[in-house]
């Protein structure tokens, strides 16, 4: 890079960026003390880099939108090839008698008679299951729409405020019947603000509400497990509310907040944790 | 056989760096409406070839690189079907000032001013995000810093 400086103002802008040696940098220095004319050109770059440095923190302030967000969090992912070590195969040739062609068909013969007996015998009913659709999804349907109305409330967003934790913990336990800890999410630059109580998928939902630096909701509902099936932390969007759901001891959880959010999940397994 | 270790959810970081990765895909392409376009492929893409990284670069140096190499194709693309229609119009007039920064600053200038000066990169990290020389690149700072000082000391006339 010599070539690149010849001039102290040059030079000055890759000591700006770090990149001259201590000698270079102390030969640049001691030009910059006997030149007042390179000086001020010098520290007119300096400006220059002040006002740059500016503007480009500027372009961070700019809303991203929501589809974009929506677009990345949804992107699939590759499908991960594992291949499992195989035993070698021992190879059977099927040289089929009379005797088990003539067994295997009437066996075939009976199973597919009691198949069509069973199926033609049922009455075409629709059973209660059929018309209440799947639980699971009616729970999250309620949470989503119950967050999309409430979050958007600035003077009732809770039914008890934040300083009557400990009348919070026994009224939601006993209408719940889930035994719960308020969660201190401050490290999280969340602030707890307080708690309420609907219903979701016919069964009393509690919610504890917070607020974070953005002063956006985010909210953690509970509810009695119905069928405690899966486990495992699932996360899914549902326009620009995004839940994390997941699968307690006794209880069901869903945390919600904006699906621009991209710590939803760390913070719900920090609250699987604690609560 | 050993379960393979648990990969943290590369969507979950690019998320976080979206709005760098705007930033400098507006410094690239210098049009704010190919911009989303822009980083949801670069981002489609890391995500796709997620299995294969093994975290040995940082994750904005692997986008900015994504970036610049889809922007190029994408400018390649636009000059071929723009050739012998309409010239574009010129987009400087009633910009936020923190747009004028784009505009100012020279052909790749602006890209590499905001890898070297603001997100903190050193010539070499630079240079193999753009696919350049380090020498190119402090030609670019250089280049980029001349022509803001000459905007600071035109707008200290104007309001003079």
């Amino acid at each position: 890079m010599a070539d690149n400086r010849k001039n102290p103002e040059s030079q000055f802008s890759a000591q700006l960026d770090g990149q001259l040696s201590e000698a270079e940098s102390a030969a640049l220095d001691a030009l910059l003390e006997s030149d007042p004319q390179a000086r001020a050109k010098v520290e007119a770059l300096r400006q220059a880099n002040e006002i740059g440095r500016q503007q480009f923190d500027a372009l961070l302030k700019e809303p991203v939108s929501l589809d974009l967000v929506r677009s990345i969090k949804t992107a699939s992912e590759p499908r991960r090839a594992v291949q499992f070590p195989e035993a070698p195969r021992r190879k059977v040739r099927l040289k089929p008698t009379l005797v088990t062609v003539v067994a295997s068909s009437l066996l075939m013969f009976g199973l597919g008679a009691g198949a069509g007996y069973m199926f033609g015998a049922r009455p075409s009913m629709m059973t209660y299951a059929d018309i209440a659709g799947d639980p699971s999804k009616a729970w999250l349907d309620d949470v989503t729409s119950h967050y999309r109305l409430f979050s958007r409330q600035s003077r009732h967003l809770v039914e008890l405020p934040a300083n009557e934790s400990a009348h919070i913990v026994e009224w939601l336990m006993a209408t719940t019947g889930v035994s719960f800890r308020i969660p201190d999410l401050t490290e999280d630059g969340l602030e707890f603000i307080g708690a309420r109580l609907y219903s979701a998928g016919g069964r009393p939902v509690g919610q504890l509400v917070y607020r974070n630096r953005d002063s956006e909701v985010i909210a953690i509902s509970f509810a009695k497990s119905l069928a405690p099936t899966d486990t495992e932390m699932r996360e899914v969007i549902r326009d620009d509310i995004g839940l994390v759901t997941w699968q307690g001891l006794q209880a069901s959880y869903v945390l919600t907040g904006p699906s621009s959010d991209a710590f939803l999940d760390t913070l719900a397994a920090k609250v699987a944790r604690i609560i | 056989m050993e379960p393979a270790p648990a990969r943290p959810d590369i969507r979950r970081d690019l998320v976080a760096i979206l709005p760098r990765l705007r930033r400098f895909a507006l410094a690239l392409c210098r049009d704010e409406s190919r911009v989303d376009t822009l980083v949801t492929r670069a981002c489609e893409d890391a995500v796709l070839k997620s299995s294969a990284w093994r975290g040995d670069v940082p994750l904005e140096v692997r986008l900015f690189t994504g970036l610049r190499l889809l922007a190029r194709k994408d400018a390649q693309k636009r000059k071929a079907g723009e050739q012998g229609t309409r010239a574009r119009p010129n987009v400087t007039h009633n910009r936020p000032t923190s747009r004028l920064i784009i505009d100012t600053l020279p052909n790749d200038s602006a890209a590499v001013f905001l890898l070297c000066a603001v997100e903190g990169l050193g010539y070499r990290d630079a240079a193999a995000i753009m696919g350049t020389t380090e020498d190119t690149i402090a030609k670019s700072m250089f280049t980029a810093r001349r022509a803001l000082s000459a905007l600071a000391t035109n707008t200290k006339e104007r309001r003079a």
